[in-house]
């Protein structure tokens, strides 16, 4: 077993040991575990959002808009005062993004750990008779209970129509257009006000506000529904999150509503 | 800030590459499925189903459909000499196939004769075909039947809804079809009125039982073979073994071969459960289900040995060894033992003479 696999095998343990102590609910496991990994991580999300919101204020500081139109021709001394700055203000530059870079095998992890556990396939079965720990009875917890309110998690999710489209063979897409939407909401919830018209980290943000709730609302189109439960749930508590820290820009949803919070 | 944009889509276009390569998406890959004709041999194996010519290894042709299917299960053959095999994709397409049709072109293609799309899962389990009439179980837990004689696309003529996962193909004593389902459960459905009698069972059903004379043997992920009686669903014997029975057992003179997940190789009297012979141990899991080759009983490994058993004998021969796993059930194909390795970069199929000698391996056409 590779490290990877060994890893991903403590996920695909933990979220089996939540679904079996429930009562076999695979759907209340995702989010009850999904829950678990936001606990867990919630101090590496706490730093993440302190340092981009220390990055965002200084993105409208007058000192560090001055040094970038002053040396705006000279990147190696603009590096160099930019430094400067950090360093008086305490920010490490690189600390909104090391809380990220820690999450993303966590979070691909529990990706894998989901479509590991519903087996769709012998191999997958197999594979996961093999990973399972001995202090669960692998022998009662398969087949896995797949079922959760309409949906089967290990296949695509989509209600019924009474016609027929050629691209969305599953039905009408649900969940996935509330992956979409959550996205959406976090991360223009999470997105500060500026009162720079030349600030690239917010125009980054917002284009992030638009590509992350397509591709994400793609995969949970087109992977199983499990996924999309698992991302609707990340969504919801990251939004709970930035509401709890009093991060949330409420503004944002509205339309203009970041133009309105600069004035 | 336009190649700040073209960095974050190449960033989010890497995730996606990612995480889709990660291997997450239904279905996810797993061993090819095999079947052979007096001509050629048929192997399932991801988007494509070959026939391969018997006498030379030669692809007579692949076939991909438009509808991205993907082909693992062990394809059946109709009263008339076609192809049933089901898609493991999304499509969820069972497929009618006539492997004999426009093979004079220059790029030989068979011929889709008919296809149903209604199932609401992968097709995981071989159909069970008896004349016209066509079992076929879906992983949606819906045991399909057809009638092939129906002229027209709609042959579907009853779903028997069975609960849960079906894998296994089903067997049949002519009078009944006995298929098992993943829930734990063996279900007996009557062919003439569709009456379904279930027997539970100790663990996930995978493999096809064998039946005679009014009794039917099947191990489970229970871990044990089991003897019911098909007129009354009563448990006759219980056999425990070491680990999972993950297939279906050989019958062959009175005598039930087979083996586990632990790697044991069994060989129980059909009368009462009781060894025939102590357990061999060979050098892996058996996850396929043994051939029976003029009188000796022929079985895989997962480590990817070809083991040969002279019936009495508890000393099993190897005929071959192969650098890959092996799981797919092999097939016995005139005087050819079919094997059928698993993520071989080499070759897909390999044909063996009943002596272990290789006669030929398949690699698919560029």
């Amino acid at each position: 077993m590779s490290p990877w696999d060994f890893f991903v095998s403590i996920f695909v343990n933990s979220l089996l040991w939540i679904y079996n102590i429930i009562g076999q609910n695979f759907g209340v496991a995702i989010i009850l575990f999904t829950i678990l990994i936001k606990v867990v991580t919630w101090p590496l999300n706490n730093a993440q959002l302190k340092s981009a919101k220390a990055m965002q204020d200084l993105q409208n500081d007058k000192d560090y808009q001055a040094i970038q139109k002053k040396y705006a021709k000279d990147k190696e001394k603009l590096a160099q005062e930019q430094m400067r700055i950090y360093k008086e203000k305490g920010i490490n530059p690189f600390s909104s993004c090391l809380p990220t870079l820690i999450q993303l095998p966590v979070i691909f992890a529990l990706y894998q750990s989901v479509t590991r556990s519903l087996a769709s396939t012998p191999l997958a079965l197999l594979q996961l008779t093999r990973s399972i720990g001995s202090f669960l009875d692998v022998t009662t917890l398969i087949p896995l209970n797949s079922k959760f309110l309409w949906m089967d998690l290990g296949l695509p999710e989509g209600i019924s129509l009474p016609f027929e489209i050629s691209f969305l063979p599953y039905g009408f897409p649900t969940l996935a257009i509330v992956v979409a939407l959550t996205t959406y909401v976090q991360t223009k919830l999470t997105t500060p006000p500026t009162a720079n018209p030349n600030d690239q980290t917010a125009a980054m943000t917002g284009m992030m506000s638009i590509y992350m709730p397509l591709l994400l609302g793609w995969f949970a189109l087109t992977f199983p529904s499990g996924l999309a439960v698992y991302f609707i749930t990340s969504n919801l508590l990251g939004i709970a999150q930035y509401a709890m820290m009093g991060r949330a820009n409420w503004r944002n949803l509205l339309p203009g509503g970041n133009k309105t919070a600069t004035k | 800030m336009k190649n700040k944009r073209l960095l974050l889509f190449l960033v989010l276009g890497l995730l996606a590459l990612t995480l889709s390569a990660c291997g997450g998406a239904p279905p996810t890959a797993t061993w090819p499925g095999l079947a052979a004709d007096g001509e050629n041999a048929y192997l399932a194996n991801g988007t494509n189903l070959y026939a391969i010519r018997l006498t030379d290894g030669e692809q007579v042709w692949a076939f991909a459909s438009d509808e991205k299917s993907t082909f693992y299960a062990n394809p059946a053959f109709t009263s008339d000499g076609q192809l049933l095999v089901g898609s493991t994709g999304n499509d969820r397409t069972l497929y009618r196939i006539d492997p004999k049709l426009n093979l004079d072109v220059e790029d030989p293609q068979p011929t889709v004769t008919w296809k149903f799309n209604g199932a609401e899962d992968h097709w995981v389990a071989t159909p069970l075909v008896v004349g016209e009439i066509v079992y076929a179980p879906n992983a949606d837990g819906n045991l399909y039947i057809f009638d092939l004689s129906i002229t027209g696309e709609n042959k579907l003529v009853d779903t028997v809804d069975l609960g849960s996962k079906l894998w296994a193909k089903p067997a049949t004593d002519g009078e009944r079809v006995f298929v098992g389902s993943l829930d734990h459960h063996l279900h007996i459905i009557d062919m003439q009125t569709l009456a379904v009698d279930t027997v539970a069972l100790g663990g996930a059903v995978n493999g096809t039982p064998a039946v005679l004379d009014g009794k039917l043997y099947i191990g489970s992920f229970d871990s044990a073979m089991v003897a019911i009686n098909i007129e009354d669903g009563n448990v006759d014997w219980t056999s425990p073994t070491a680990s999972w029975i993950w297939s279906g057992p050989l019958l062959f003179n009175n005598i039930l071969y087979f083996g586990d997940l632990e790697g044991n190789f069994y060989s129980l009297k059909a009368a009462d459960g009781q060894p025939a012979l102590d357990s061999v141990q060979p050098d892996g899991a058996i996850l396929a289900s043994p051939i029976l080759v003029d009188g000796k009983i022929v079985f895989v490994t997962e480590n990817g040995t070809v083991y040969m058993l002279e019936e009495g004998s508890n000393s099993p021969v190897s005929l071959e060894k192969l650098e890959a796993k092996i799981y797919t059930d092999p097939v016995l194909a005139g005087d050819l033992i079919l094997v059928a390795p698993f993520q071989d970069e080499t070759s897909l199929l390999v044909a063996l003479n009943k002596d272990g000698s290789q006669k030929w391996s398949f690699t698919p056409k560029k």
